[in-house]
């Protein structure tokens, strides 16, 4: 019999697409639409991480990992170079859905639009030339758009996704621009890099949210759903990781300047900064989970500035964890809501504080929990200077003083609330399956093993 | 490109071959030979449309140019929908026009039809909004067009007025100084000039619809500088999907704004005076 070598990289676009529509087929039903998305994604990322370095064969059908696919003449192909961070980001997919599904529906177009975003994103990591990546950013900039409005908040959340379409559209010809003076260019060095690294500096800067005056993290953060904020956040900040570690490795005069780097470091050290000062101050659970997110986009940036020490795969690791950390701290977030309990009073479960309180300690990088792994293989890469560990270890402690402040008030009338939640079952299930995974991948990070991918 | 013979020839052959299809059509039952007639003539349509686009290419260059900068500062000046939509219609003809001297009429047309849709779905979610914006009190667009508030609007329309001026002239100066490589300096002109008026717009605009305007301005001089780039259908294709998808993003924004959460967060003092 003889076998059928297929391309996978039409799978990264074509699976999450696929299972979106399926999604929506069966809204009503919200652990399947959970399910579904999560093994997709489960799917795609077992594909990725396979540990044979080119091929897995399903049966008759061979899929090749590294073979070109064309379609209306551009070429979709998995790099090398970025195979682990697309495993990366579609394993915090996976942890992001099947968290999710626990809750009860987030509106008819959540997983649609999550998956969709996911899709055309990774077809921006695959795409060749990437030139076309940036149209890929501006489709999911509209569905972003549409996925943090999707329930019909405030003016707020308007506001948010508004700046989140506006934040993809003004880094679209940015990209653009910068592509087409670097195919322009036989070598680009010295002062005739500078101009495409500004350009590309800044195009990331705005998919980061790292721009401050006009970020869409924080309207978002104010009256979108807590899961909703944590999709964006997983899927966006993991591919602009993503996307910048391909630039990294693919563009040799992107990797040498001096400039780039510096803008990354600096960028990185002025938000740690911000957030520290910022942080424990926050009165409201949404101004924490805006902090949560830059402070991840600061690690995020540092993560690629020193991605010559740091191995590829403790990125990816990162890449994954932050989504889990986003995921559970969302989770939490979505289940603190106050419950009239039978004598009159307010109260609220005391499993969703501790998860809350446990993901926000993750995220900080307190020790046994996921995030320290995350910051320790940071904070490796940083040898000679001490000032950025004590940086971002002040952010991270400024984060929990600001998440503890919001939970000290909450603890007092916590008392029987559970019991009141007439979803308490799935509820403590859910809790318990984030908790396990967040301090159980913390002291056994070898778990999440990406790195088998590695080429 | 193709040339306007080649059109001419092409459209004639479909003539020639719709007679032939027509008498075959007789004797076919009468209800198919309608469908049939149906769909020749909305063919045909087609391909007078696609004349029309390639006729308004054949204008001079100062003509099309004109009524794009015309549009596009009538979106940056005037922030009422009423007006702002059929000139974003306007925009779309120019831009097609000036687009078909480089690219495949039929793909021009294909992303004209995506900017008129994208103008409908906006138009009819601006209604929407302007309805629930009307029911909580605050007044509707075209109230604000036959009554203006003549202790705002003019400090406001001649603010708007002097900086889409300094823009304009900051993106010619810009065209000049640093024209994009391999794009003739009519593209370059448009793209400049539409990208620093739809920066312009977000910059000064409060509600989303006027926001997604902004952003559909610079899609268009992404456009216009892509295409001359790469002239191809995909390219054409793709862009006109994005065109619509971003549309669908803004009208979706539009109407969930126009609710009365929106509304009823900001006074209807304060809310008057930002879409003046």
């Amino acid at each position: 019999m003889t076998s059928l070598t297929l391309s996978a990289a039409p799978l990264l676009v074509v699976l999450p697409l696929a299972a979106g529509a399926l999604t929506f087929l069966v809204r009503r039903w919200s652990w399947a639409e959970g399910a579904i998305a999560a093994v997709a994604c489960a799917l795609v990322a077992s594909l990725l991480a396979a540990p044979t370095a080119a091929t897995v064969h399903l049966g008759v059908i061979t899929l090749s990992l590294d073979a070109p696919f064309v379609v209306l003449g551009r070429t979709l192909q998995i790099d090398a170079s970025n195979r682990l961070a697309l495993a990366g980001l579609f394993s915090g997919a996976v942890f992001l859905f099947a968290l999710s599904s626990a809750l009860p529906r987030q509106g008819d177009f959540f997983y649609p639009l999550a998956l969709g975003m996911l899709g055309t994103l990774a077809a921006g990591l695959v795409v060749r030339p990437l030139l076309f990546a940036a149209l890929a950013i501006e489709v999911a900039a509209a569905l972003g758009a549409l996925l943090i409005q999707a329930n019909r908040l405030g003016a707020r959340s308007t506001q948010g996704a508004a700046r989140y379409l506006v934040s993809g559209t003004l880094a679209m010809p940015t990209f653009f621009l910068a592509f087409w003076l670097a195919d322009r260019a036989p070598t680009l060095e010295g002062e005739a890099a500078t101009l495409p690294v500004v350009l590309l500096v800044l195009g990331s800067g705005l998919l980061f949210g790292a721009i401050p005056l006009y970020s869409w993290l924080h309207a978002a953060a104010q009256e979108s759903p807590p899961m909703v904020v944590a999709a964006i956040g997983a899927i966006a900040l993991g591919f602009s990781q993503a996307w910048l570690l391909r630039l990294w490795s693919v563009l040799d005069w992107l990797r040498a300047s001096a400039l780039a780097q510096e803008v990354l470091l600096v960028g990185a050290q002025a938000i740690w900064v911000g957030v520290a000062l910022i942080a424990w101050a926050q009165r409201s659970w949404s101004r924490v989970l805006a902090c949560v997110l830059f402070l991840e986009v600061a690690n995020a940036l540092w993560s690629v500035a020193t991605s010559g020490a740091t191995p590829l795969a403790a990125t990816v690791f990162g890449i994954a964890a932050r989504s889990l950390m986003l995921s559970a701290l969302g989770l939490g977030l979505s289940y603190l809501r106050p419950v009239r309990r039978a004598d009159g009073t307010i109260g609220y479960a005391c499993s969703s504080l501790l998860l809350v309180l446990t993901s926000v300690m993750a995220l900080a990088g307190l020790p046994g929990t996921v995030g320290f792994v995350e910051r320790w293989l940071l904070v490796r890469a940083i040898e000679s200077s001490v000032e950025p560990i004590g940086l971002m270890a002040l952010a991270g402690v400024s984060l929990f003083a600001g998440a503890l402040r919001n939970a000290l008030p909450l603890l007092r009338c916590a008392e029987n609330a559970e019991q009141a939640q007439h979803d308490a079952h799935i509820m403590r299930l859910a809790v318990a399956a984030a908790l396990v995974l967040l301090i159980g991948l913390g002291l056994w990070p070898s778990l999440l093993s990406l790195g088998a991918a590695a080429p | 490109m193709r040339s306007l013979g080649d059109r001419s020839d092409t459209s004639d052959t479909c003539a020639a071959s719709n007679t032939s299809d027509s008498s075959n059509s007789q004797t076919t039952t009468p209800a198919a030979s309608a469908a049939v007639n149906a769909l020749l003539q909305s063919s045909l349509s087609v391909f007078e449309l696609i004349r029309l686009i390639e006729r308004l290419s054949q204008f001079a260059v100062v003509p099309l140019l004109a009524v794009l900068v015309i549009s596009a500062l009538a979106i940056t000046v005037v922030h009422n929908w009423r007006v702002a939509l059929p000139a974003m219609v306007a925009h779309y003809v120019a831009v097609a026009a000036l687009l078909v001297r480089v690219i495949d009429p039929t793909v021009v047309l294909i992303q004209l039809l995506a900017g008129g849709l994208t103008c409908i779905a906006l138009g009819l979610a601006a209604l929407g909004a302007d309805n629930a914006q009307r029911a909580a009190g605050a007044p509707s667009a075209a109230q604000r067009l036959a009554q203006p508030n003549w202790t705002q609007v003019p400090a406001q329309l001649t603010l708007r007025a002097l900086a889409a001026l300094l823009t304009g002239t900051a993106a010619i100066g810009a065209s000049i100084r640093f024209p994009l490589p391999s794009v003739p300096p009519l593209f370059t002109l448009s793209a400049y000039v539409l990208f620093s008026l739809g920066v312009l717009i977000i910059a000064t605009s409060f509600e989303v619809l006027n926001i997604g305007l902004g952003v559909l301005l610079m899609l268009s001089a992404f456009e216009i500088a892509f295409i001359s780039l790469e002239p191809s259908v995909s390219v054409g294709i793709l862009l006109g999907t994005i065109t619509l998808l971003v549309g669908t993003a803004v009208s979706f924004l539009t109407l969930a704004e126009g609710g009365k959460e929106s509304v009823s967060s900001m006074p209807a003092a304060e809310l008057s005076e930002s879409r003046a």
